[in-house]
């Protein structure tokens, strides 16, 4: 059972689920910052960033356009080139981003709003849109929500 | 059914141009940028040929601009001198201009062949728009009010409590819902809309609760209820509604959007203004593949004059509308609240 | 201010017992909870002492029921015989009684007699404003004689508001600091001003004047609170209800709307609101200061009878029916995304 360690969560994948940590593998890349976790789950590929918010010095990371423009959005477009030059890239892609913070309770209502955000920067973020749609489609989850919809892979907090 | 309306310096607008979708158009934007218009026009030209009243007369009315329609060309100091339409639907095309200058007459055309009362020519599109104030409490009265004295209200209004007040008609066109929609509908109604003496009722298990008395989101999908038992909204029908979500606990709106999701699979093309950040969420999570929908953002631009004016972007994809007001609005929410709950 | 209201068997209510704030008052729930039913009611009450006319009369004209102001009794497979009412002012208790009794006629207490009564000199303290949910200001001209002369079967609340929307502006010099904040936060928000002429009311912006049947209905809502604050009506005497501010507006307007009514709480306004919108409501949380608001949810339960949970904090808002579908929607998204066969 792969178990690894994010933040203050630990996630346990079952056996038959091919995870991967990419930044094992893109270390020596310069100026490249993958996701944290890819694996596949029936047809398709997910790539799963975990962000855990707790200090004060996290909320100019947090704010909407912050966290898809420069946290969230830049690692999912790196993991998708590195897999795209591996020839990896033959599934669908879709972005889980899991978020961990004691602000959920105010802002779950919102969170939808919030993954619209993440999708303007996953169509484009250069002058002209992408002529490519390299992620098919992209949620927000919370640790509560996470194995309802992962059956199988359990995240729990240390 | 609507195909494409282009519009040059009519209230608002400078130039607008937009093709339209034969299922459901949403329009979004700012207070001011027109969206009421559009749909009011639309109506206008459609409900003249309906009604057999001359355009001319029908804008007037549905507008109520003061003194007469030469109010309705954009307002800038000198230029523009008239205001000028084209309406393209799948049969017919019309047109017309509008002059600011009350020494010339408007142009009509594509209008005539309806007009004519003696006309063999049948109009068979049914337009109906459902106004933000649904005046349904006293429908009869009402209307015999705007019978007897020139009220004021606009003449989608008066139509809208006309049309209600219609005996069921008959037809051989299905019905555009299934029956266990329309049990949902009366579910959420709190039970069957029940008209006597051309006063509307809710029947539920302690007996007939008055209009006057029932929530007024209840009152806006019995309404919609009633059109469709009386066979009044059907595959020949084009509907236009401006601001459904008024009155609208979220939970009501879904039944809504599903409802209007149905009707426009049963062929009924719609047309709807909104502010609802729930509304177009819910479009974009209940429709299904089969389904057309399309979204107009109508924006101000500030032009190099230091003057705003209207523009209109169409979406097949709610994300292009993320570009919008609303969604700005709600995403300035969520960083309040997230530096709130920091500071803490 | 009003302080406190209890209800028995009066429309969709089978009890209900409410202490108020003396600031903002925010009522949410779904629809056909009495929401608005609440308002009219404390509506109807204050502004029948006020202009010194028999409640039930007020009553009636307010809800206009078919009929009698019997149909205000709550409608039950076991009928009750009669609602009653206790409404407490700082000043006044204001009781009634609305009976479904065969032979006996609705009563209402003493404690209207110094305001009703024929002769009588006193005048009531507060000044109710309702600014109802239908924008009128297009349909103004004519209304009012209208209303005067048929039996029209529009609520009273937009008699009076219109009426109150005619009165002339207040001088400049006698407007205290906070109307003239106010006037000038909404005139901001509005590009413009609201002037009068004859019946006709117009939205002028820079050299354009533009009738109100050509204005954009969130706009006309804008000038709905600028004409109450204009004509001198909100101040610490007044209790303004709103039932649905939010319908027309786009909700970046709501801003503006919010940060008034908040300076007029401050200024001694109370204030009572029904809404179902969620960014009306996160806006008041997260804009208020010093401000009072107490917020009270209304809900069903299991055997249809309703409740009212109050609460000082939104977080704690409980049920809200609101939230809890923007929840829904939450889900309905990853269920879409992450379910379904794409």
């Amino acid at each position: 059972m792969p178990r690894f360690l994010e933040s203050d969560l630990i996630i346990d994948f079952p056996d038959d689920v091919n995870v991967v940590q990419l930044e094992k593998e893109t270390e020596k890349v310069h100026g490249m910052q993958p996701v944290d976790f890819i694996f596949t789950h029936g047809d398709h590929t997910i790539l799963l960033e975990i962000k855990n918010f707790r200090q004060r010095s996290d909320i100019k990371k947090i704010t909407s356009e912050t966290l898809a423009k420069q946290e969230i959005v830049p690692k999912a477009r790196d993991s998708y080139s590195y897999l795209h030059l591996m020839l990896r890239d033959h599934n669908d892609f879709f972005l889980v981003f899991l978020f961990d913070s004691p602000l959920i309770e105010y802002i779950r209502p919102l969170l939808p709003v919030l993954n619209s955000s993440i999708n303007r920067y996953l169509m484009k973020e250069a002058p002209e849109p992408w002529k490519r749609q390299y992620i098919k489609r992209s949620v927000i989850m919370t640790p509560e929500n996470f194995t309802t919809y992962f059956p199988g892979i359990s995240v729990t907090r240390k | 059914m609507i195909q494409r309306l282009e519009l040059k310096d009519f209230t608002v607008f400078k130039s607008l141009e937009i093709d339209f979708s034969p299922g459901v158009n949403i329009f979004i934007g700012e207070n001011g940028t027109g969206k009421t218009h559009v749909l009011k026009f639309l109506y206008s030209v459609i409900a003249s040929c309906f009604q057999k009243i001359h355009p001319g007369t029908k804008l007037n009315n549905v507008f109520k601009p003061e003194a007469s329609i030469l109010r309705l060309v954009r307002r800038e100091l000198v230029k523009p001198i008239y205001a000028s339409f084209t309406v393209d639907t799948d049969s017919d095309a019309y047109a017309g201009e509008i002059f600011k200058s009350s020494s010339k007459p408007s142009l009509f055309s594509g209008f005539d062949k309806y007009l004519e009362q003696a006309s063999d020519e049948k109009f068979l599109t049914r337009p109906i728009f459902i106004p933000t104030k649904e005046l349904l409490a006293d429908a009869a009265g009402f209307i015999s009010l705007s019978r007897e004295w020139k009220l004021t209200n606009s003449a989608v209004e008066v139509d809208f409590v006309s049309t209600v007040l219609l005996p069921p008609r008959q037809t051989t066109n299905s019905f555009p819902i299934s029956t266990a929609t329309l049990k949902q509908l009366q579910t959420a109604i709190g039970g069957q809309v029940v008209e006597e003496d051309q006063r509307f009722y809710i029947k539920d298990r302690t007996g007939l609760c008055e209009f006057s008395l029932s929530a007024e989101g209840h009152r806006r999908l019995a309404a919609l209820l009633i059109l469709i038992q009386k066979n009044l909204i059907d595959k020949d029908t084009i509907l236009f509604w401006d601001e459904p979500e008024n009155n609208m606990n979220p939970k009501l709106l879904m039944l809504l959007v599903e409802v209007l999701l149905e009707l426009q699979r049963g062929g009924v093309q719609i047309f709807l203004a909104t502010h609802s950040y729930v509304l177009l969420k819910l479009f974009d999570l209940l429709k299904q593949k089969k389904d057309h929908i399309q979204y107009h953002l109508l924006k101000f631009i500030m032009q190099e004059n230091k003057k705003k004016k209207v523009e209109a972007t169409r979406s097949d994809d709610y994300l292009g509308t993320t570009e919008s007001a609303i969604s700005e609005m709600y995403l300035k929410l969520y960083d309040m609240e997230i530096k709130r709950a920091f500071a803490k | 201010m009003i302080e406190k209201l209890f209800l028995s068997n009066f429309t969709v209510f089978e009890s209900l017992e409410i202490d108020f704030s003396p600031g903002v008052n925010i009522f949410i729930g779904e629809n056909g909870t009495g929401k608005t039913h609440v308002l009219k009611l404390l509506y109807s009450v204050l502004a029948a002492c006020r202009e010194k006319i028999h409640p039930g009369k007020k009553l009636a004209s307010v809800f206009r029921p078919r009929g009698s102001i019997q149909q205000l009794v709550r409608r039950a497979p076991v009928l009750p015989l009669g609602a009653t009412f206790r409404i407490e002012t700082c000043d006044d208790v204001l009781e009634g009684e609305i009976t479904k009794e065969a032979g006996k006629v609705s009563g209402f207490s003493s404690g209207f007699d110094p305001y009703i009564v024929a002769d009588s000199v006193e005048e009531f303290s507060l000044r109710p404003v309702f600014i109802p949910a239908k924008e009128l200001l297009a349909d103004a001209p004519g209304f009012i004689p209208l209303y005067n002369y048929r039996e029209i079967s529009n609520s009273e609340i937009e008699f009076d508001f219109l009426n109150a929307a005619y009165l002339p502006e207040l001088r400049k010099s006698s407007a205290s600091a906070v109307t003239l904040k106010v006037i000038d936060i909404l005139e901001s928000a509005l590009g413009g001003t609201v002037i009068r002429e004859d019946q006709y009311f117009y939205l002028v912006v820079g050299p354009m004047k533009y009738e109100f049947s050509l204005v954009a209905e969130g706009h006309r809502k804008l000038a709905a609170l600028l004409l109450m604050v204009r004509n001198g009506l909100l101040d610490e005497k007044s209790i303004l209800f709103w039932d649905e501010p939010e319908a027309n507006l786009n909700p970046q307007l709501l801003l503006p709307l919010i940060q008034s009514l908040l300076e007029l709480e401050r200024a001694g306004v109370q204030i009572f609101i029904a809404t179902h919108s969620y960014p009306l409501l996160k806006e008041f949380d997260l804009q208020r200061k010093e401000n009072a608001l107490r917020y009270y949810a209304l809900y069903k339960d299991e055997e249809g009878r309703v409740l009212c949970n109050p609460s000082d904090s939104y977080l704690y808002l409980h049920p809200n029916a609101i939230t809890d579908h923007f929840d829904r929607i939450y889900d309905l998204e990853l269920d879409r995304t992450l379910l379904s066969k794409v």
